[in-house]
């Protein structure tokens, strides 16, 4: 049996198996710590960071989805400093991308009064969409950069390697090979990038379709 | 002349391409009884064309004319037997499917079509003179770039040579010969490109022209170089000419400040600019030697060779004293003695972090026996950094020396120096060097005649400020994008392939030597009580004698920028000193009377850093300085995480706004409140820095961007 590990959340005592994360740690009692980037199946990227919460002894925030508690750990989810963090990197997003079709950062927007103009009138994601096989679409206007088809379609689940990343800093993108459409790709049309992908940025084409005649209409 | 003579006369006179020929081969090496379907042809045909660099095979038109040219085939229509041939051939319907098969007179004409054709495709279409060269260095690499490196990582490297064999750029059938070599899947090898801003998956002129476009050149008037370049060529920054001769590409720092203006013509250096000088970078034909170091100090300890030895001669370097220190650790310390002598210089890394060397090597080779390995970071790439440059260039030999003490320190037996992909003739410089200390027996296996092995592996970066990062470091030389990683772990216990790695700033390597020869104590009471030793410091911009100075700790300010820098043009004022490099902080006319080390640095809030020191006169706008540093920030971000992935680029957009006159109310709230949110939630120092320059600038002076 691992040991346990005895640590405070908000004041809270909390005790845990060694090895959980502080965010799975403050749900266990309750305390729902906002995520972008993770997902339970796939290897955390930590790369969102609006998961951050404060660990006393530590100079910078840590990302509470992969950061594992400690003992005697003292870790505060709500100073001023982590609200203040949450809430310009989802300005930030949202001065980027659309969000439209994703209700949950929706969501956390709300919660913590992002302004979602704060940033605006700079560079944005900004492509056109890509419709280019018979399963789905790729709106990459809508891809808040998660990695999540990156990591599904590579070693996590399918080793199909047909995604990757393309250029760098705001300019990364997901990309294919070349920027080859799907089809010309090592692609297999698994859909596990679909249905994994948190916005409206890969879409059944079914779905799109419908969607496209309704808005028309 | 049989039709087959004149079909090869045809190709070497270049009327029909060397593609059609693989078609027709092809054919005769996958029909049955000479008959082949058209759709199982063009298939097969298209897969394996698709690995021949320099043929498209995409491309019908060579399968076309070869066979409405020839008069050696005849379709038979699956549908309705109809039968097609000569001229016909010319108009077939590709959607539907033939049977396709030689003419008799071909088969007759040459009963051994197949070791015919063979023969023609070695002669004229199978390897280009460029495929040869590369197939060469795919099947050498072990020997070229050593034993026991997992292939992936000689990816880069590979990209480079691929680059320099197929004029300058990688095509498709490149990058896919490669992905087969080292069985990595093309998305893979494509991100790599991607990453890294030398490698060109197009076309690009024969010639690239990098202008720098940081504060030390652009003061000294590289921008109008670049103007009227463009001009002339009648192209815009970052385009080709029509002709593919020249291509102009915006730089930032090139790490040549102490020559600025500078540029780069492919891998060639171009110092002191000037508007009359244009040809000179045309032709790619600079008029002063590729290394110029300028350079002074009081105590030259890493400098003490610089300028006074041959770089490129061992023997120079031994008279100088030079392997000494290695002998001695061979012959009479064992790994902790010298781990103990490091830890008594009390000498902190010079990359920047300040984090004591005797203590990383310590933790490095207290790990479980094991592979484990030393690095030095030569990547120096920070806007107004050149220190590193100077010791690559001008004492190659005392790093790998410094290298081989940590590595048999730590107990590592190969060892890396990762050299920024700027900085050719450095980089040419240590793959000399080393080779020629393997042949002297001072690399490889029983060293010098004891029984320590070690190997040291010379790679190029590509173009990425992000890969000085230690972590983003080691998953370039993996050969992945340089992304930096979680920590923890440290490398210090998960580094280069998961296993222990010590990585050190060159300068940091290049004061060991000494501290092994004269001990710990002569090295720490060289400075001042919490600072040891001596430190580089590069100094540029509005200054009368740019260079790198070694000083110790504990001399003033003033020493460095006006006795040894000769301080500021007649009639202009000292305006700031940006220490620390762009990550850093200002400096004032003030402050010139302190003395140089952490602790006097620290309440006035100066950096030391890796040893910048910007100098900006009186003319100088601080907001454009502001400006451009922030620029670099969101150009070099790797875009990994969040907060610098767009935070640097909308604190960029602000300070741009801002240098044009169009600030609002409310900006340096915002700035300050973004930089504290990148400092808190940034996965690496690059996003975590990125915003103390603007903060210190607006605590310094509190009306600069209102
Ligand atoms: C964005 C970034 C860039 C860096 N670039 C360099 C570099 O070019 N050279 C270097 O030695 N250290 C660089 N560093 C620091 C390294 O991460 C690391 O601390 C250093 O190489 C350790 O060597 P040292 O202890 O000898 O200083 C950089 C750090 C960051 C965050
Ligand atoms: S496409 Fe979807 S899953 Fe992929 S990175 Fe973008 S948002 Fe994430
Ligand atoms: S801080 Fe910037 S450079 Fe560092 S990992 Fe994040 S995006 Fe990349
Ligand atoms: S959810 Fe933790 S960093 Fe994204
Ligand atoms: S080389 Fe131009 S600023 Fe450094």
């Amino acid at each position: 049996m691992k040991n346990s590990v005895t640590l405070t959340i908000d004041s809270q005592n909390v005790t845990v198996p060694e090895g959980t994360s502080i965010a799975d740690a403050a749900e266990s009692i309750g305390i729902k710590i906002p995520t972008i980037c993770y997902h339970p199946s796939l290897t955390p990227p930590a790369i969102c960071r609006v998961c951050t919460v404060e660990v006393e002894g530590q100079r910078t925030l840590q990302p509470a989805c992969v950061v594992p508690v400690g003992e005697g750990m003292h870790v505060k989810t709500d100073t001023d400093r982590v609200k203040t963090a949450r809430k310009v990197i989802l300005e930030l997003l949202a001065s980027t991308v659309n969000l439209e079709e994703a209700p949950e950062i929706q969501e956390q927007i709300d919660e913590t009064g992002a302004d979602t103009e704060r940033f605006e009138g700079g560079v944005k994601r900004h492509f056109e969409v890509k419709e280019d096989n018979p399963f789905y679409i790729r709106d990459y206007a809508q891809c808040i950069m998660c990695w999540r088809c990156i990591q599904v379609c590579a070693d996590d689940v399918q080793n199909t390697y047909a995604l990757t990343w393309g250029k760098r800093g705001l300019e990364s993108h997901v990309a294919t090979f070349l920027d080859e459409a799907m089809p010309n790709t090592t692609c297999v049309f698994c859909g596990n990038c679909v249905g994994i992908c948190p916005t409206g940025a890969l879409k059944g084409l079914i779905e799109y379709r419908s969607e496209q005649k309704k808005e028309q209409e | 002349m049989s039709s087959l003579n004149q079909f090869a006369n045809d190709i070497r006179e270049n009327q029909i391409s060397r593609a059609a020929l693989f078609w027709l081969r092809v054919f005769v090496q996958h029909a049955q009884n000479n008959v082949l379907r058209s759709d199982l042809w063009i298939k097969t045909g298209m897969e394996e064309g698709a690995v021949i660099s320099g043929l498209n095979a995409a491309d019908p038109a060579a399968r076309v004319a070869l066979l409405s040219n020839y008069d050696f085939f005849k379709a038979v229509r699956l549908k309705d037997q109809k039968s097609f041939s000569g001229k016909e051939l010319d108009s077939l319907d590709w959607n539907r499917k033939y049977d396709l098969s030689l003419l008799p007179h071909v088969l007759e004409s040459d009963d051994a079509i197949e070791t015919r054709l063979e023969a023609l495709w070695q002669e004229i279409g199978a390897v280009s003179p460029q495929d040869r060269a590369f197939e060469a260095v795919l099947e050498n690499r072990a020997s070229i770039w050593g034993e026991n490196i997992p292939g992936r990582s000689l990816l880069p490297e590979i990209l480079h040579e691929a680059q320099s064999i197929y004029d300058g750029w990688l095509s498709t059938p490149v990058l896919k010969r490669i992905s087969r070599a080292l069985k990595l899947p093309l998305s893979d090898i494509y991100g790599v490109t991607e990453f890294f801003t030398m490698y060109y998956t197009q076309p690009v002129g024969k010639k690239i022209i990098r202008i720098c476009e940081d504060s030390a050149c652009t003061m000294r008037g590289s921008q109008e170089i670049q103007k009227s370049l463009c001009k002339n060529l009648k192209i815009n920054p970052g385009e080709t000419t029509e002709d593919g001769e020249y291509t102009i590409e915006p730089i930032r720092c090139l790490g040549l400040c102490d020559h600025a203006p500078a540029a780069l013509v492919n891998n060639t250096r171009h110092f002191e600019l000037s508007l009359d000088k244009t040809d000179a970078l045309l032709a790619n034909t600079p008029d002063h030697p590729q290394t110029r170091n300028k350079i002074g100090g009081m105590v030259k300890i890493a400098l003490s060779n610089i300028n006074t030895i041959d770089p490129g001669s061992f023997e120079d370097y031994q008279e100088q004293g030079g392997l000494a220190a290695l002998k001695k650790t061979l012959q009479q310390l064992t790994p902790e003695d010298v781990i103990e002598s490091v830890k008594a210089s009390k000498l902190v890394g010079r990359g920047g972090a300040a984090f004591p060397t005797g203590m990383k090597w310590q933790f490095t080779a207290g790990n479980p026996p094991g592979p484990r390995y030393v690095i030095c970071n030569a990547d120096e790439s920070e806007v107004g950094a050149f220190k590193d440059r100077v010791l690559l260039d001008g004492d190659p030999f005392r790093i790998i020396e410094g290298l081989l003490i940590a590595c048999y320190a730590v107990g590592a037996e190969q060892g890396f120096i990762y050299i920024r992909g700027e900085h050719r003739p450095s980089y040419e410089r240590f793959v000399h060097a080393a080779a020629v200390m393997k042949e002297a027996g001072w690399l490889g296996t029983g060293i010098g005649g004891t029984d320590f092995n070690c190997h040291i592996a010379v790679r190029r970066g590509a173009g990425a400020y992000i890969c000085g990062e230690e972590t983003a470091l080691m998953e370039a030389l993996e050969g992945k994008r340089g992304f930096p990683r979680l920590r923890p772990p440290f490398p210090t216990t998960h580094g280069l392939w998961g296993k222990p790695t010590v990585i050190n700033n060159v300068e940091t390597l290049a004061k060991i030597p000494s501290i092994i020869i004269h001990g710990g104590a002569w090295y720490a009471a060289l400075g001042t009580a919490e600072s040891a030793g001596t430190k580089l410091f590069s100094v540029s911009g509005s200054i009368q004698r740019p260079g790198v100075y070694e000083v110790p700790f504990g001399v003033p300010l003033r020493h460095l920028i006006y006795d040894l820098a000769g301080g500021i043009a007649p009639g202009r004022e000292l305006q700031a000193i940006l220490t620390g490099g762009a990550a850093g902080t200002f400096l004032k006319p003030e402050h010139l009377d302190t003395p140089i080390s952490y602790e006097a640095f620290k309440p006035i809030q100066g950096t030391i850093g890796a040893g910048t020191m910007i100098v900006f006169d009186d003319q100088v706008d601080l907001r454009h300085i502001l400006a451009d540093i922030s620029g670099f920030f969101a150009h070099e971000s790797c875009g990994k995480c969040y907060p610098c992935q767009i935070g640097s680029q909308r604190q960029a957009e602000i300070l741009e706004r801002i240098k044009q006159g169009r600030g609002l109310a409310e900006d340096s709230e915002t700035l300050l409140e973004l930089a504290q949110v990148m400092a808190d939630t940034s996965i690496c120092g690059l996003g975590q820095s990125a915003g103390w320059a603007t903060v210190d600038a607006i605590k310094r002076w509190p009306n600069l961007l209102k």
